[in-house]
Order: C-alpha cells, then structure tokens, then sequence
C-alpha cells in the first residue's frame, strides 16, 4: 500500500472520529474481532487487506466508520477528499469498492457550484439559455 | 373527515414516492445511457463512468453549454466569480469544514494571474478547451484533483473528451458534447417523466 493511500485513509479515520465509532471491538492488547462479512469487505478492499497486516485496529476503526456512515443522516456531506488529504491521495474506488463512500461529496458544494455557474451566464435573466439535448431513444 | 384528511395525506405520500422514484430512475437512466454511448466497453473504463465524480463531470460540462459559456470574456467571468467564493469561503472555516475543504486545497483552486492567462488563451485558441489543471480548479468543490484526472481519462477512452498533451506540456480537455446531451437528455426526460406523474 502507498503512502497516499494509507494517508487518505488516516485522513478518512480522522474525518469520521466520533464517540460513537470510538467504540471498540476484541481488547486493545489483542487483536480485533471481524465479523464474516467484515472480513468479506477486507478481501476485496485493496486498502484494507494490505493494511490489516500491519494495523488491524485502523482497519477495525474504517470498518467501523463505514458503519456508522450507512446508519449515519446527512452521511452525504462527509468525505475524506479535499480535506487534509493531498490532491491525489485519493482511494483508488475499482480496488475499494466499500471505501468509496467515503469520498461521497457535499450536496451543499454542488448547489454552490450550481449557483457559480448561473451567475457566470452572459446577461443571466436576458439570453436564452441553450439546452443540449438528447432524449431517450426509447 | 378525519379519513378524508388521511387519503389526502396518503395522495401526497404517493406523489412524493413517484417523484422520489422519478429522482432514482434518472440518475440511473444517465449511468445506463453514458455507458452505452461509451466507445470503450473495458469493464474498468465503464467502472469509472459508474460512480458518482462522472455525473458531476457531465453536469459541470452540461452547465457550461447550457449557461452559454462561450466566450473569452465568459469563461473569464466564470473564474473571476470562482476566486470570489473561493476567498469567502476560505473566510467562513465552519462552510469549509462541511464542506470537507481546507483553505491550502482551496488556495491551491484559485485563478493566479498566470493561469487566468492560460485558462483565456486556451480557450480563445480553441473554445471550449481547458487545461486539466484549470478543470481540477472550477471542479474543486465536487472533487479531487486525481478524480478529476481520472474520470478525464475514462471520458477520453469512452470517446466523450478530446485529451491530448500541448507543445507546452499542458493536458488539454475539451468536450465533444456527448456527455452534455445525454446529461441534458436525462434531465429534460425526468422533467417530462414527473409532469406526467411517473
């Protein structure tokens, strides 16, 4: 594993701190426990299968934070991109499938980018604007 | 009375399902319709189309076309009012944090005067062009810099960007108006959908 990807991934742990995912499973001296399915989402998360090695209690802490972002409301504004991360330090999604989530982007920030660009049209309220189209064939 | 208010409550229950069923379909509907426009059909190219950085690719570059930004003067405009709300958002730390934005990112986003020149020369040499970088830069908001790269590419191999290095070493992208269309498609499809009433 890079060092980009095991910063995005720190990054991720840190963006997702909350007492709540805090909570630990198995005891600190010994190693985590994993349930089947958890261990089902490390094997096929490049990320964390390379990472259970060195650091099982990181991983139970991102699978914990996965957790808490399906049960979590508004889970959508929370996302390890663009924060502390360096530009590129991003989660490759076709090797971490589950670990894509947390790259989710703000809904605020696109309405922003929205409104950026409505602003930016020429003469906004007078010229037509110019729809390209192309319907469903069905 | 009481079981007439509870029918008209259930109407407005069935009419917010069908247009929240009319929402998921859409946006279904575009990642059907991009991978089946797309030239390449290597499973790792439509993987990247799949996911969501791609929809707001296709919706920033539909934008573009629809908001007719055409001109030098235009694109200008877009990055004058892009360095604005990049400065008062870098003025307002609790927007950045939910945003998931640290002010060196955001910093990092905005139009210098060297790359406002070459963000205006590209495009009065070749309208519609951009630097990949400057694209990194109005799409700061919504993704990575390496997101965007990266979807740029899966565009590329789908057919649906010209990407090509300048004389200069910039990674040039410009649209060929497939991704516009079938985002516009998608769009005027779910209004049509939701006034029918699903």
């Amino acid at each position: 594993m890079s060092r980009k990807h095991l910063a995005a991934l720190v990054i991720a742990l840190a963006a997702l701190s909350e007492p709540a995912v805090a909570e630990l499973r198995g005891s600190p001296e010994g190693p985590p426990v994993f349930t089947a399915a958890e261990v089902a989402v490390i094997t096929r998360n490049a990320v964390l299968a390379a990472l259970i090695q060195d650091n099982p209690w990181a991983v139970r802490r991102v699978l914990d934070a996965l957790a808490a972002i399906s049960t979590t409301p508004n889970n959508g504004s929370k996302r390890v991109v663009g924060s502390a991360a360096p530009a590129d330090a991003t989660i490759d999604p076709l090797a971490n499938p589950d670990l894509d989530q947390l790259q989710r982007v703000s809904p605020e920030a696109l309405l922003d980018l929205f409104k950026l660009l409505k602003e930016a049209q020429p003469g906004s309220g007078g010229a037509k604007p110019q729809t390209p189209v192309k319907p469903a064939s069905r | 009375m009481k079981r007439c208010k509870n029918r008209t409550e259930r109407d407005e229950i069935e009419t917010d399902l069908a247009l929240l069923e009319s929402l998921q379909w859409s946006k279904k509907e575009f990642f059907d319709r991009i991978c089946q426009e797309s030239k390449s059909q290597d499973e790792k190219v439509l993987s990247v189309l799949r996911l969501e950085p791609a929809y707001q690719f296709a919706e920033f570059y539909y934008l573009l076309r629809a908001r007719r930004i055409e001109t030098e003067d235009d694109i200008q405009r877009l990055a004058d009012i892009h360095n604005k709300y990049i400065v008062d958002l870098t003025k307002d730390p609790k927007k950045m944090a939910r945003l998931g934005l640290n002010s060196e990112r955001l910093l990092d986003a905005m139009f210098a005067a060297d790359t406002m020149r070459r963000l205006a020369q590209i495009w009065r040499d070749h309208p519609g062009t951009l630097d990949q970088s400057n694209l990194g830069r109005l799409l700061v908001l919504v993704m990575s810099t390496e997101t965007c790269r990266k979807v740029a590419v899966a565009c590329a191999k789908a057919g649906f960007l010209q990407r090509e290095e300048s004389p200069y070493g910039m990674m040039l992208v410009c649209s060929n108006g497939v991704l516009e269309q079938v985002f516009g498609g998608c769009i005027r499809d779910l209004r049509h959908r939701i006034h029918k009433g699903g």
